[in-house]
């Protein structure tokens, strides 16, 4: 254990590499903020306080002072009258484009506005989310039925996977989503991760080497077994210390710029994730989503240790890890491939699991031998598989160093 | 304890490294001398087990080194050239670092870190990081490490190369005092690291061990062949060109040239008492 407490030590706590992970953590800080900025822009349903007026601001406030929370008839009654009265002002046509202090906003259409794009939709969304997916449920039962008919296993499968996941679901609580969802769609911090893993990587074999240390080190008892192995688990440490301190970073400053009501909800309350699997709060999906970034760079760093050890060349080691990287992320873009071949690109990239937040927005799976598997499960499994592989390689790599003194082994 | 290399062969492509190195070792200390690219390194790699031979075994008190797996490492100690270690790390933790790879209890590992620093004289610069050390210290803290595990084999490669005069004899002084019930092996191509210290030198050329013995019976092979002469400067380079000078020094108006030849160089020459650079020389001079 202290082995390698000491590899992260020396891999990753170094003056350097702190004060670039400041920097990296400041520009992710800006990012967001700068996002943030940009919220709203043209056709943007976003809204932040710095593009709203006073009026604007404070009756999106109230609204949602009064609204938030679970859904009621009183609550119901309340937008749906104000949004029909000001809906049959402007059907008629005759109102008043001036500023108009007896409004909410200063102008009747901003108020229809507001009301409709953040309070109206959202909640018309959410009170017929329940009949909508029963409607779906109701569909895949019939298509179970259908599909046994026709000796189809894997469409019955999939349609009895529906069934079991989607049945049952109500949408009861009314929150602004902008936050979460702003907080899921964000993604530039895994660059940042990845940046910052180069960094300390692409030199870590080499420096040993500069430094004089590998020949003492495989010269020890433990050394020429804990050196590689040391090492990779030192990788995985601080990939996930990585992804933590990022996650948490942005978890804060997304709950400093949108307060991130509603945690509780369940993941279906946002829109975009109404044909999701998963019957979670958003919050714990957040969780889940950092968990599976936890795994991804897991993956993705076992393949940039090897390329590391293999190559003697700092510069060779960078390129070939940046054209491992550009690889990985162009097959990772194939989630949802239709082709066999750009499912298994894929399924094998590491960094399809960077995108969690979009691998849960709807249903998707496989087909395996006319079984279905959904893809996340897929994904892990041949995840697993590769890590064994690649775990093998690095085993028979260090009992080759071990053999170089002891054939007896 | 006796560590005896046989016939120890090792070839990079169809260049021999090391060409059937045939010696016997007991505890004391050896000097490998050699010019770069004689073969120290590749034969130190082997004896540390980092690298293999391709034909050959050592045996260690009568025991294949191969078959006695992580015991052997465990009697042995190792400082490369020129080592940096860790920069950012502090002393005290690099040597704990070091317990943990050489497999030292955590019980034994203050006392044992508490004595290796104590052996280098580093005591005074224990909180100091590892940047902030001289290049003697660097070597010393290489020693340190060296002995963490009280090791029967130490070995050194070009231990003082870069120190200055005073940092070597200290060094020296150190590698001594070590050599105590243990076998020290120095490779080097300085040759006064190990003239006033070594129990006995392997010279190494090309791969082969062409010299071996204690430095006294080295001497003996080119006793009679040192000769000093005290010249005008404008005859010197005529001396240069005809003999293996070993070295010109200044006195007054004349030049003394120490020089190394089967015959009396000029009348005017004198005997001396051959010196251990002299055997060196002799090897790798001409």
């Amino acid at each position: 254990m202290k082995i390698i407490f000491y590899e992260v030590r020396k891999c990753f706590f170094t003056r350097p590499l702190l004060i670039l992970l400041g920097i990296l953590l400041t520009l992710n800080m800006l990012v967001v903020y700068v996002q943030y900025r940009q919220a709203g822009i043209g056709f943007s349903d976003d809204f932040t306080r710095h593009m709203a007026t006073d009026g604007e601001w404070n009756y999106y406030q109230t609204l949602h002072q009064e609204l938030d929370g679970t859904i009621t008839k009183e609550k119901v009654h309340l937008v749906v009258n104000d949004y029909k009265t000001y809906q049959k002002k402007i059907q008629r046509g005759d109102y008043s484009t001036e500023y108009d202090p007896n409004t909410n906003t200063g102008y009747l259409f901003g108020d229809y506005s507001l009301l409709k794009t953040h309070f109206y939709e959202p909640m018309e969304y959410l009170i017929s989310y329940r009949n909508e997916n029963d409607s779906l449920v109701k569909r895949a039962k019939q298509n179970i039925v259908f599909f046994k008919k026709l000796g189809n296993r894997f469409e019955m499968e999939r349609n009895k996977y529906i069934v079991e996941k989607y049945q049952s679901r109500d949408t009861i609580e009314f929150y602004d989503t902008q936050g979460w969802r702003k907080l899921l769609e964000y993604d530039y911090s895994d660059l940042m991760i990845i940046v910052m893993l180069f960094a300390c990587m692409v030199p870590c074999f080499y420096s040993e080497r500069k430094n004089g240390m590998e020949n003492i080190i495989l010269s020890t008892r433990k050394g020429s077994r804990s050196y590689v192995c040391g090492k990779h688990l030192a990788f995985y440490a601080c990939a996930i210390f990585l992804v933590l301190i990022f996650a948490t970073c942005n978890y804060m400053l997304m709950d400093c710029l949108y307060n991130l009501p509603g945690g509780e909800m369940k993941l279906y309350s946002l829109q975009e994730y109404q044909y999701t699997s998963l019957n979670i709060s958003v919050r714990q999906f957040y969780v889940l989503v950092v968990i599976l970034k936890c795994i991804a760079l897991c993956g993705i760093v076992t393949i940039l240790g090897i390329i590391s050890r293999l190559f003697s060349n700092v510069f060779t080691i960078f390129m070939v890890m940046l054209a491992m990287v550009v690889i990985g992320l162009y097959f990772s873009g194939f989630i949802h491939g239709i082709s066999n071949v750009a499912v298994m690109a894929a399924l094998a990239s590491p960094f399809s699991l960077l995108q969690g937040a979009e691998l849960y927005k709807g249903l998707s799976g496989i087909n395996v031998a006319g079984h279905f598997l959904p893809w996340l499960s897929a994904h892990l499994a041949l995840q697993v598989l590769l890590q064994i592989g690649l775990w093998l390689l690095i085993w028979i790599y260090t009992k080759c160093i071990s053999r170089r003194l002891r054939n007896a082994w | 304890m006796k560590l005896e290399l046989n016939d120890i062969s090792k070839m990079y492509g169809a260049f021999y490294a090391l060409k059937d190195i045939s010696v016997t070792l007991e505890n004391g200390v050896y000097g490998i001398l050699g010019a770069n690219g004689a073969g120290k390194t590749t034969l130190i790699n082997i004896l540390i087990g980092v690298i293999q031979e391709n034909s050959g075994f050592i045996l260690l008190d009568g025991k294949n080194i191969k078959k006695m797996g992580t015991d052997y490492l465990d009697k042995i100690g190792y400082l490369p050239q020129y080592p940096q270690f860790y920069p950012n790390f502090k002393m005290r933790e690099f040597l704990d670092y070091m317990c943990c790879i050489k497999g030292i209890s955590k019980k034994q590992r203050r006392e044992r870190i508490d004595f290796a620093i104590e052996q280098v004289n580093l005591q005074e610069h224990e909180k100091k990081r590892i940047r902030e050390l001289s290049g003697g210290m660097r070597q010393r803290l290489g020693i340190a490490q060296a002995i963490l595990n009280n090791p029967e084999i130490l070995v050194l490669d070009e231990p003082t190369a870069g120190l200055d005069p005073g940092e070597r004899i200290r060094f020296r002084n150190i590698i001594s005092r070590l050599s105590k019930d243990r076998m020290v092996m120095v490779a080097t191509h300085i040759v006064s690291d190990i003239e006033y210290i070594a129990n006995e030198v392997l010279i190494l050329q090309n791969g082969c061990l062409v010299q071996k013995g204690t430095i006294e019976e080295l001497c003996a092979e080119v006793e009679g062949k040192v000769w000093q002469l005290s010249l005008e400067e404008k005859d010197v380079s005529g001396f240069v060109n005809r003999f293996l000078v070993a070295n010109m020094k200044r006195e007054g108006n004349k030049i003394s040239m120490r020089i190394i030849s089967d015959d009396k160089p000029d009348e005017m020459a004198v005997y001396i008492k051959p010196q251990l650079e002299d055997v060196f020389l002799l090897v790798f001079g001409r």
